[in-house]
């Protein structure tokens, strides 16, 4: 009983908003099966949706023009500088683009201002598509009557005949507390309230009707045909007036069903792009956390060998950061010498020299005796001298020749370990780290050794939303932790990246799935977590599909249930439509 | 009172019904056939004759004696505007230049049946469908 009496309050209520409704009904003569209610949405404006594959249009009167929105069908995209051609009524008018707005054309027409049912032929001719399309265009005829004072949607110029009368002030009040209290009465259970409800309903007609026929000095020659629809077309007046002056009706907004009303305004200005939904084969897939680390032939160390005192290459000590070329001097070790080394090597300097000036005036006297002994005399002691001199010259620097450190590859300094001045030991200690930025790579550990031995391609994204081409390139054959390292190579990676930041990998496996591959941003959350995406229904509605997702790569999904093959699905603008409320 | 609220709204809700085309399908003699108001519509494009057949929701064919049609055709990106006469039985004729092109033609046309306001439909020409 309850659940009929609500239908029948629902009915009402939908009758009543029906005549400004994109009428969205099924045709009389014979039945079409499975077809789903769609949700009537009151415009406040008449509007007319149609579609063909290529092409969506939307028409909607705006007092004496015709505002028409022209978009692509499957993406959504507006299409501009198309010669549109409106014909109704016999009547064939070229709509001009509207300046400044992408895909809107505006025409005025003789016919827009006659209440009635039109029916509309628009010829499109743009540069790669070119289409007729069929509408029935419904103005009632309170927007005809304000359309002849000049506004669009005659809510002003009901409310201006209301403000001017004070008993039409009066009845609206009436009516307006008869709604109420017929709301009331019909959400309320009990038999006295029903006939309560249903006397107020009747007294509510008898008074809109009353306000319909009460207006002044307008042509009565349809107001005999015109009985019935009038009306139904008065208290709609009244709903339109409360939608228009909250600022509703033109604004996207929730449904109750839960689908969105978007009008075509409001989806250029969110930018809302779709995309036909196609089933497809895709690799099957599986998550893992990695990192970001240097290539072994890509990173660099530079240590020193032996132990010393730091000192500055010629544009000083690298910083962190610093980009530098191979062989680049980075910075010398001053060798620490101890004194009792430096007593050593000054008492064999002083040797080689004591043995320097003897060996030098034997060749002295010897060169005077050229010709009395024999030359081989004289020729080893000139060798021995020369032997004692490059002794002292070996010697002598060995006290103050330093050690450079050259970059060992072309990279970008990541570790600076020294300060100018800083004594470090040979070998043990890392002075600087050196990576090449153009050749890291992604280490990911598994769990499963299955998914190691199936690996074929991956895409990282890291947490700043960065996507990465990964190459799979091995995966070493001991665990570590318990776990398998596997180790990608990054193809042209991106500028920004740095050792040791982690990525979310998603690495395809052997084997297929099957579904509906989507980019990932078409995938929202509902308000209770779950996945969904919107789906654009007609021309200016959209519904959400609770989905099931399963990643293909960094930058799509795939979907293998919720939604049909060649639904249009939102992509860019999804997270915007989903903050509707 | 039920009764009376369904009658009420059922008046209320008649008033703005409009046709919604089915999606293109193939009709007995070969043409893409659609909805047209309370009407099926088949258009056959053969040469430059443009030939509409029209049955019933029932797909019974209907005498079109008395009945007038336009067709507005989009073929190669140009529109063109013919009257199609009763050709007997259920079939409205006229002439189109076409120049041959059947594929991706699209018609919409306009028909009054006698004593009828006119129902217009919509095919096109040479898609499998949508």
């Amino acid at each position: 009983m309850t659940i009929r009496r609500l239908f029948a309050a629902a009915a009402v209520a939908a009758s009543v908003a029906a005549p400004v409704a994109f009428p969205a009904l099924a045709h009389e003569g014979h039945a079409h099966g499975g077809e789903e209610p769609k949700p009537v949405i009151a415009m406040a404006a008449p509007t007319l949706e149609t579609s063909s594959s290529d092409l969506e249009l939307v028409a909607v009167v705006q007092g004496k023009h015709l505002l028409v929105y022209l978009d692509r069908f499957a993406t959504n995209e507006p299409v501009n500088g198309a010669a549109v051609e409106v014909t109704a009524d016999g009547e064939a008018v070229t709509a001009s683009p509207v300046p400044g707005e992408n895909g809107v054309y505006r025409l005025e027409a003789g016919w827009l201002s006659k209440p009635g049912a039109h029916d509309l032929t628009v010829s499109i001719t743009a540069a790669d598509a070119s289409d007729l399309l069929i509408g029935t265009l419904e103005i009632p005829a309170t927007a005809a009557v304000a359309s002849v004072t000049g506004n669009g949607n005659g809510v002003a110029d009901v409310l201006g005949r209301v403000r001017q009368d004070s008993g039409l002030l009066l009845g609206a009040a009436m009516v307006f507390l008869l709604g109420v209290l017929t709301t009331v009465a019909l959400t309320q259970r009990g038999r006295s309230r029903t006939v309560a409800g249903a006397a107020l309903i009747g007294l509510g007609l008898l008074l809109a009707s009353g306000a319909a026929f009460a207006h002044g000095d307008e042509d009565h020659s349809q107001d005999n045909k015109d009985k019935a629809p009038a009306a139904a077309v008065a208290p709609t007046a009244a709903t339109t007036a409360a939608m228009a002056t909250t600022g509703v009706s033109e604004s996207p907004r929730r449904l109750p069903d839960g689908s969105l009303y978007v009008p075509k305004p409001s989806q250029r200005l969110l930018s809302v792009r779709t995309t036909v939904a196609k089933p497809q084969e895709a690799a099957q897939t599986v998550q893992l956390i990695g990192q970001i680390v240097a290539d072994p032939n890509g990173g660099g160390h530079v240590q020193a060998t032996q132990t010393g005192r730091i000192e500055p290459g010629d544009k000083g000590l690298p910083y962190v950061g610093q980009r530098v070329a191979a062989g680049q001097i980075l910075a010398y070790i001053a060798p620490a010498v101890t004194s009792v080394e430096r007593g050593g090597l000054q008492q064999q300097i002083a040797s080689v020299e004591q043995e320097i000036v003897i060996a030098q005036s034997r060749v002295e006297r010897l060169r005077k005796l050229v010709g009395s002994v024999p030359q081989r005399d004289i020729d080893e002691a000139e060798a021995t001298l020369k032997g004692l001199q490059r002794q002292r010259a070996a010697l002598s620097p060995a006290l103050t020749t330093k050690e450079a450190l050259k970059a060992p590859i072309s990279g970008v300094v990541t570790a600076n370990n020294v300060k100018v001045g800083q004594v470090v030991e040979g070998r043990d200690q890392v002075l600087f780290e050196i990576v090449d930025p153009s050749r890291l790579m992604v280490e990911a550990v598994a769990f499963d050794p299955r998914v190691a031995n199936s690996v074929r391609g991956a895409t990282a994204t890291t947490a700043d939303g960065v996507t990465l081409t990964l190459e799979h390139l091995g995966h070493s054959l001991a665990l570590r932790q318990q776990a398998i390292p596997l180790l990608f190579q990054i193809n042209t990676p991106p500028q920004g990246l740095s050792v040791g930041q982690p990525v979310r990998i998603v690495a395809q496996i052997h084997g297929t799935m099957s579904g509906i591959v989507l980019p990932r941003q078409s995938v929202v959350r509902g308000p209770n977590g779950q996945p969904l995406v919107w789906e654009h229904e007609s021309a200016q509605r959209f519904v959400a599909r609770p989905v099931r997702t399963q990643p293909v790569d960094g930058n799509t999904v795939l979907v293998s249930a919720g939604i049909e093959a060649e639904a249009r699905i939102v992509t860019d603008g999804a997270g915007l439509l989903n903050q509707v409320r | 009172m039920k009764f009376s609220t369904f009658v009420l709204a059922a008046v209320l809700l008649a008033a703005p019904a409009t046709a919604f085309a089915d999606g293109p399908k193939i009709g007995p003699n070969g043409g893409a056939r659609t909805d047209a108001g309370p009407y099926h519509a088949e258009l056959v494009l053969k040469g430059n004759d443009v030939v509409l057949y029209v049955t019933d929701g029932a797909d019974k064919p209907l005498d079109v004696t008395g009945a007038k049609a336009e067709a507005t055709i989009l073929a190669n990106k140009q529109t063109q505007k013919i009257t199609l006469e009763p050709a007997g039985a259920n079939a409205l004729k006229g002439q189109a230049n076409l120049s041959g092109a059947h594929d991706s033609v699209k018609v919409v046309t306009a028909l009054t049946m006698p004593g009828q306001k006119p129902v217009q439909a919509r095919f096109e020409m040479g898609h499998a469908g949508h």
